[in-house]
């Protein structure tokens, strides 16, 4: 591909972007750069700008050396490793269809004729869709409600209609009397649990909470007036009243004949997977959709992972190749750093830090990072040391090449395989780190999707076992791809194809 | 190196001396540094012969009062229970000192002086048995038992009671808290008549001044002798000789693993008509299980009797975890007992110096803003109440009229309106013309919490309010709330009886002072609403100088009516009741216990029957089921 071509994509992109941000639009995948904040969304939209710049004056093409080339080929060859690098790359395109795919808000709405599509545009007000309220309306309720009204008002939700963070449902069902017996909404086992009545002109305001026993009521009556207010208590025992007491000021019936006689129930979180209430994988304990954290766990992931790959190859390049390149005292002082560094209990001063301030995903991913280069740097310090050593570099040198061009020029480019073969063990690394963090309470603020947190869940809640499954699941399957991936690497990159062990 | 081959030797004598030493502290006597602080303190601690006794006292000994417990409780076996980690501290006192364990080895062993009955109004004897109130209703005069002694053998005396005084004004416990009640604020003194007779002045006149003293503890002068700067690491293992029936020998202390109570043999107290049916078993031994949810399974095999504590209000462990065969077969029973003691004040507590929370209008929307009432349905499945004022659970001092302000975000959004917040942001918070966020950090001391808040916070959305949840370790969040640098905070106090207390919480004086005309914090104060209501103050000073409970009620209801309008408590949730599961053998009166107890173990009332153990265990043998038990009593349940 062109330099010339790469340069215009990215623009557009880069353009793209800033007129979304600019309008107010929230468009997957352009919302990408803004996501830890707008003055770092613009300096990222900027540093675009002038790799653009670059990569115009530059001019020619992108011309892959023979020799990676070479190692390319092979990593394909290696069908497990290159199917895995595959796969994630359909995960990371999923990942980035964000709220076309999981979200609360529906792709595309027909109110009144309109087409607009609400999961991209700026939000709408209760108000605007013919409710009451500034709050933006709950269009999963909305949907049923035009299906009711039947005047062509449409709106299609995403597939997983849940939002990843803070949209817990309360799940309600209606329950079945049949012969003064009352049975599971299927109809076909006999009620045990709370049910309950509410009112006509106020449904969030309950007339009756009676507790049933196998059908029949057995246990706590008690009733409210419209206001809220407690009127009633009663006591019941297999289907008989055994006592009841009225202490409100209007008599009792009127109020019965206010509200709404369907018996109800609340099924109370976690639930289990369900095609109906469009829980495909259930919800957690607090009433969120398990698929939907999943999947803002897997976009949490992605971004921790391309983060964290900058921290510490910033930090490890810069400090393994000066280190390599210039030796002496520089290089023993750093190693020694290295070391000390490396004998720091990382998770614990990681849990400390992250209590002292409330860590987003940026500086969660900062503050691990902190904590991660000295492996990425001992390796580069000692590729360094050793390409130093080569002819190449010695005839740069005496051609008048500055310390800077030498290793950026020469190198680097020669040390490229080592860097490529740490990639996928760091993204390893740090999607464990998180989980782990997330997993003892020490990591992203308790709103946000996270696998650690899922499973922390899951292993409270033994009796919900699509938590913890598919918690564990997630993690698995992910870490299984990314050291498939790895291992396919350093395959790969590895210059002697054939070893014979003596 | 000759530098360190000298050095050598010193080392070595140094580490011998470290290894020999098995008692680090060197022995101290402080019986002049006592007799020097009463000399001093001569208007604190007075010394006056019997004849000095005022004439005219009526004395009481509470002997008509009911038993408490069961006569048909079995002495003897092991309690076999848990608690999550190793207590830091034996000490009752000092650094570390109340943790939750304190309440296992401390609070519900010790005798009182005089016990509070606890199903009936009166006062039963305690180490005093008889005592005696004078006209004016601010000072006790106690006899004490003649045969009263601490589980070593020693006898209790005045000067034991005195000691006690004595430690507290200490800042040698690193208390100032414990330093600052036991002196001027609560207390003018106290007077010794003779060796098991004397008198306590209280600070200012109640309607019923024993509730002020009953919980003073005598200690052991001869355990104490030692007392001095080093106290807190001197004592920090040592468990001082008690009033009560158990004791923990060294022997029971088994570091990281367990701690087990040991009844003391012949307890002076045993065949007392208000103790004799209690306190029942031989040892009670806690197990040190750091995560409840395996403790639960412990539970569930039978190696643990009892699995109580505030878990089994969660709905995790008693409509899920406790849905199993053990239970279904009746071998392992619940118990849910209302008891009527003063509730926790499980509220969101604003701070009103902040910006933002300084507008009544914006802390009047807040309260409309939380949908408590659904944390309370879904994440409580029903289990527990509204609270509706600052003062639950106070029977007649708590007013009935106060409804907390219900969720309604229509009602939320016209009073931020009100306060300016008219602009909406791209992500629904209400922004005003300066372009402030209306956002508001909670801190939340106890993760336990965190779901409930993550609700109230997506709940808050529709209303425009942003909350922002910062969930910390409980001694840094405390800390921050303070020094009042919190912005909400979501906490309970517990509450004693007899009265509900308003100055602590409200008063300005808690808030802030003038010094050199200027406004400085008050710290480390429990007005951590910053509450400052000049007509506050004069009610709040009305209540706490009040003579009659009539008077108390009025104020009472008064005072809770200008919270209510101030709006910077959002009253969360109540639980009226305690639960308990147990496995069946281990028995409980009738009633299952007495009224003013706020967990099933702290009136000791409860016994092993080994016959039903045998029965229970070949049932289980034989899978046979027993009738489920799922028992409630409601006898103490308000309305």
């Amino acid at each position: 591909m062109s330099h010339r071509r790469t340069a215009l994509i990215m623009m557009t992109g880069a353009v793209l972007a800033a007129v979304f941000r600019l309008a107010g639009w929230s468009v997957p995948f352009f919302k990408v750069p803004f996501l830890a904040g707008a003055s770092l969304g613009w300096v990222i939209l900027i540093i675009i700008s002038l790799m653009v710049g670059w990569l115009l004056r530059k001019g020619g093409r992108f011309e892959m050396n023979p020799l990676t080339r070479k190692k390319v080929n092979r990593f394909r060859s290696i069908r497990r490793g290159y199917v895995s690098f595959l796969l994630l790359g359909v995960l990371v395109f999923v990942a980035s269809l964000d709220s076309l795919l999981v979200g609360k808000r529906p792709i595309l709405m027909s109110y009144q004729g309109k087409l607009t599509s609400p999961c991209l545009l700026p939000p709408l007000k209760a108000s605007e869709v013919g409710e009451s309220g500034d709050s933006e309306p709950d269009f999963r309720a909305l949907k049923h409600r035009f299906a009711e009204d039947g005047k062509g008002d449409w709106l299609l939700m995403p597939p997983v209609p849940w939002e990843p963070r803070l949209d817990a449902d309360t799940i309600v069902e209606p329950l079945v009397t049949r012969d003064g017996v009352v049975y599971d909404p299927d109809g076909s086992a006999k009620f045990s649990g709370i049910a309950w009545t509410s009112y006509r002109e106020k449904p969030g305001q309950r007339r009756l909470e009676v507790r049933y026993r196998n059908g029949l009521r057995h246990g706590d009556l008690r009733g409210w007036d419209l206001a809220g207010e407690q009127v009633e208590k009663g006591k019941f025992t297999e289907g008989q009243q055994i006592s009841y007491e009225y202490f409100g000021k209007a008599p009792a019936p009127d109020l019965d004949a206010m509200a709404d006689p369907q018996l109800r129930r609340t099924l109370y979180p976690p639930t289990p997977p369900s095609w109906s209430a469009r829980h495909f994988l259930g919800t957690d304990s607090a009433g969120n959709d398990v698929l939907a954290v999943l999947y803002g766990g897997l976009q949490q992931s992605i971004i921790a992972s391309l983060l964290f790959l900058i921290f510490t190859f910033i930090i490890g390049i810069a400090l393994g190749c000066s280190m390599g390149y210039a030796g002496g005292w520089w290089d023993l002082i750093g190693q020694r750093l290295i070391e000390i560094w490396s004998n720091i209990p990382f998770l614990l001063v990681v849990m400390i830090l992250t209590t002292l301030v409330r860590p987003d995903l940026f500086i969660l991913v900062a503050i691990i990072a902190l904590f991660s280069w000295m492996g990425t740097t001992a390796y580069l310090r000692t590729s360094t040391l050793k390409e130093r050593e080569r002819d190449y570099v010695a005839a740069a040198r005496l051609s008048g090449a500055s310390t800077w061009r030498v290793i950026t020029v020469h190198i680097l480019p020669n040390v490229i395989s080592t860097i490529v073969t740490l990639f996928p063990f760091k993204v390893a690394a740090i999607i464990t780190s998180l989980a782990a963090l997330d997993f003892l309470g020490f990591g992203l603020p308790p709103e946000e999707a996270s696998w650690g947190r899922l499973l922390h869940e899951g292993t409270e809640n033994f009796t919900a076992p699509w938590i913890v499954s598919t918690a564990f699941a997630a993690i698995v399957v992910t870490l299984i791809l990314v050291t498939f991936v790895g291992e396919a690497v350093r395959e790969a990159f590895d210059p002697k194809k054939y070893t014979t062990w003596q | 190196m000759t530098r360190l081959i000298r050095l050598l030797p010193a080392l070595a004598v140094l580490f011998l001396v470290a290894c020999g030493r098995n008692e680090p502290f060197p022995p101290y006597d402080c019986t002049a540094d006592v007799a020097a602080h009463y000399k001093k303190r001569a208007d604190f601690f007075e010394f006056k012969t019997p004849a000095d006794l005022p004439s005219g006292l009526e004395w009481k000994n509470g002997g008509d009062l009911p038993e408490i417990g069961d006569p048909r409780a079995k002495k003897g076996g092991t309690l076999h229970t848990f608690t999550t980690s190793f207590p830091s501290t034996f000490r009752f006192v000092g650094p570390d000192a109340s943790s939750d364990f304190r309440t296992e080895h401390w609070d519900y062993i010790y005798m009182s002086i005089v016990l509070r009955h606890p199903n009936v109004d009166g006062w039963v004897p305690g180490v005093a048995s008889e005592w005696a109130v004078s006209a004016d209703k601010a000072t006790i005069f106690l006899k004490i038992d003649p045969e009263a002694r601490f589980n070593d053998g020693q006898p209790i005396s005045t000067d034991d009671f005195f000691m006690t005084f004595y430690m507290m004004q200490s800042p040698h416990i690193q208390d100032p808290w414990y330093n600052d009640f036991y002196d001027k604020k609560e207390f003018n003194g106290v007077t010794r008549y003779d060796e098991k007779t004397f008198a306590i002045r209280l600070a200012q006149p109640r309607p019923d001044p024993l509730w002020y003293i009953s919980d003073l503890q005598p200690s052991p002068r001869h355990f104490f002798k030692e007392f001095g700067k080093d106290f807190p690491e001197r004592y920090q293992w040592k468990k001082a000789p008690g009033t009560g029936a158990y004791h923990i020998y060294p022997e029971g202390m088994v570091k990281g693993r367990s701690v087990t109570l040991t009844r003391v043999k012949d307890w002076w107290a045993k065949d007392r008509k208000h103790y004799r049916y209690r306190y029942n078993f031989d040892f009670i031994d806690y197990k040190i299980i750091g995560s409840p949810d395996k403790a639960f399974e412990l539970f569930r095999q039978g190696q643990l009797d009892i699995f109580y504590f505030s878990y089994l209000n969660l709905p995790r462990f008693w409509h899920d975890k406790l849905d199993i065969p053990e239970f279904h077969n009746g071998y392992i029973e619940k118990a849910q007992f209302y008891n009527d003691y003063p509730r926790i004040t499980r509220s969101i507590w604003m701070n009103c110096d902040k910006p933002g929370l300084d507008n009544k209008d914006v802390r009047k929307g807040i309260q409309h803003a939380m949908n408590i009432q659904k944390v309370i349905d879904v994440d409580f499945r029903g289990d527990v109440e509204r609270m509706q004022t600052c003062v639950p659970g106070y029977g007649k001092f708590t007013p009935t009229t106060i409804k907390a302000r219900p969720f309604d975000p229509a009602k939320a959004r016209e009073y931020f309106k009100t306060a300016g917040y008219t602009k909406t942001g791209p992500d629904g918070i209400l922004l005003n013309e300066a372009g402030k966020r209306l956002s508001f950090t909670i801190s939340n001391p106890n993760p336990a919490t965190e779901r409930a808040l993550l609700r109230l916070k997506q709940e808050a959305v529709p209303a425009g309010l942003e909350l922002i949840i910062e969930t910390g370790d409980m001694e840094q969040v405390f800390a921050k709330s303070h020094e009042k640098q919190h912005e909400m905070i979501i906490m309970g106090f517990g509450a004693a009886p007899p009265y509900p207390r308003f100055w602590e919480h409200f008063h300005s004086v808690n808030a802030w002072k003038m010094e050199d005309g200027k406004r400085k914090l008050v710290v480390n104060t429990n007005n951590i609403t910053q509450t400052v209501n000049p007509e506050m103050d004069k009610i709040i000073d009305q209540h706490r100088a009040a003579q009659t409970e009539d008077e108390i009620q009025r104020l009472s209801w008064q005072l809770a009516e200008m919270v209510h309008e101030e709006a910077c408590v959002v009253p969360c949730w109540e639980t009226p009741y305690y639960r308990s599961a147990h496995w069946r053998w281990l028995r409980w009166p009738a009633d299952f216990n007495v009224k003013m107890s706020r967990e099933p173990r702290e009136y000791a009332v409860d016994w092993l029957d080994e016959e039903v153990r045998a029965e229970t265990m070949k049932a289980r043998e034989e899978k046979r089921a027993l009738p489920e038990t799922e028992l409630i009593f409601e006898q103490y349940r308000a309305k």
